[in-house]
């Protein structure tokens, strides 16, 4: 994914322009999700969604899981940018 | 009064950052010690199941190496702070064939490469920060890719002396992704853990303490080096709790990214 739809301009700004971005090992979320902190709840639907193994998930300023989509089920570019579209709806 | 006008934007313009010339003396030496410490915690256990994993070991433990091995990390000309310059590929494997001999800079995937970056500079001292992607083939079948190796090489301003030089992989969990495929066949198992310390060390002498008079931070040398690998790494990536409340406050989605091993390195 690195180099592929991570390494594509439209994507790259789209993410500059619109997005907050962050990345979360596995583990860290699933232990952030176990715990009591305000943000724990999201973390664990976030976890429940994830899609082995690398997953791209696109969520509300409130949270709300919009649209993901794992790395090997659709690494192309043009999906990535439907991704990122789901935000807009 | 136009002439003045006209000056105008030419006085507002920064001033251009100062260059400087980086020297090695080429009769110069350093000598490395080597530490290689086994897998902590892996995320499936391959680490602690396949023998050559489980008790690594460097494969010289000092070695000595002349000007010549480092002087391929120097710029090729004139650079200003926080400047990243390409480095040759293979300049890394000298130094990591003395961990192991099957060190290579073409890796089996991801992104090859090494850059160095002038990181601080003071009166009598510069300090270049180095970044460099390589990996081991430890049998024919076992395949050790670190995350990174991150090199730093403190220089004697004026006569061009090392005066100590460290290439190690970050102590973070995790940074190691393996890969052991069966003798003779297809397929194969991976796994991804942490290994605490992978180390090329000179033993620093006394009252290295730099005075600087100019640096970047080793968090903004560290992100021109990530942005000469990853064009991700030009985006603000910022921790999942600080993301969120970031959102919240902005009204902005956020793009989650979860997986197995750091973003922009080459542990997942």
């Amino acid at each position: 994914m690195r180099a592929g739809p991570l390494s594509d301009d439209r994507v790259l700004d789209r993410l500059e322009r619109d997005f907050v971005c962050t990345w979360i090992l596995h583990d860290d979320l699933v232990r952030l999700g176990e715990g009591s902190g305000p943000w724990a709840p999201i973390a664990k639907d976030v976890a429940e969604a994830y899609a082995y193994p690398v997953d791209s998930l696109v969520l509300s300023c409130e949270g709300e899981i919009l649209a993901h989509v794992a790395a090997n089920d659709d690494p192309s570019i043009e999906g990535y940018l439907r991704l990122l579209d789901a935000a807009g709806k | 009064m136009p002439t003045l006008l006209l000056a105008l934007p030419l006085l507002l313009q920064a001033p251009e950052p100062e260059r400087l010339s980086v020297v090695l003396d080429p009769a110069a030496s350093v000598t490395l010690e080597a530490a290689w410490a086994p897998c902590r915690r892996s995320k499936y256990g391959l680490f602690a199941r396949t023998e050559v994993l489980r008790t690594p070991a460097p494969a010289e433990a000092r070695r000595t190496y002349p000007a010549a091995e480092l002087a391929p990390f120097l710029p090729p000309g004139p650079v200003a702070l926080g400047e990243v310059w390409p480095v040759p590929r293979e300049a890394i494997l000298p130094f990591l064939r003395q961990l192991h001999a099957s060190a290579r800079a073409e890796l089996e995937y991801g992104e090859p490469g090494t850059f160095a970056c002038l990181r601080a500079v003071g009166p009598r001292r510069i300090e270049l920060l180095f970044r460099a992607h390589a990996e081991f083939w430890l049998t024919p079948e076992v395949l050790y890719r670190p995350a990174q190796f991150e090199g730093r090489l403190l220089l004697d301003r004026e006569r061009g002396t090392p005066l100590s030089l460290s290439i190690v992989l970050p102590d973070r969990d995790t940074n190691v992704d393996v890969n052991v495929r069966p003798k003779g066949g297809a397929g194969g198992a991976a796994d991804i853990g942490h290994v605490p310390e992978l180390a090329l060390v000179s033993p620093a002498p006394p009252g290295l303490a730099p005075p600087w008079e100019h640096e970047l931070t080793d968090a903004d040398a560290r992100r021109r080096l990530a942005r000469a690998f990853y064009p991700l790494a030009r985006l603000e990536w910022l921790p999942f709790e600080e993301a969120l409340t970031r959102a919240s406050a902005s009204e902005r989605s956020v793009l989650v990214i979860v997986l197995f091993g750091t973003l922009d390195d080459e542990s997942c």
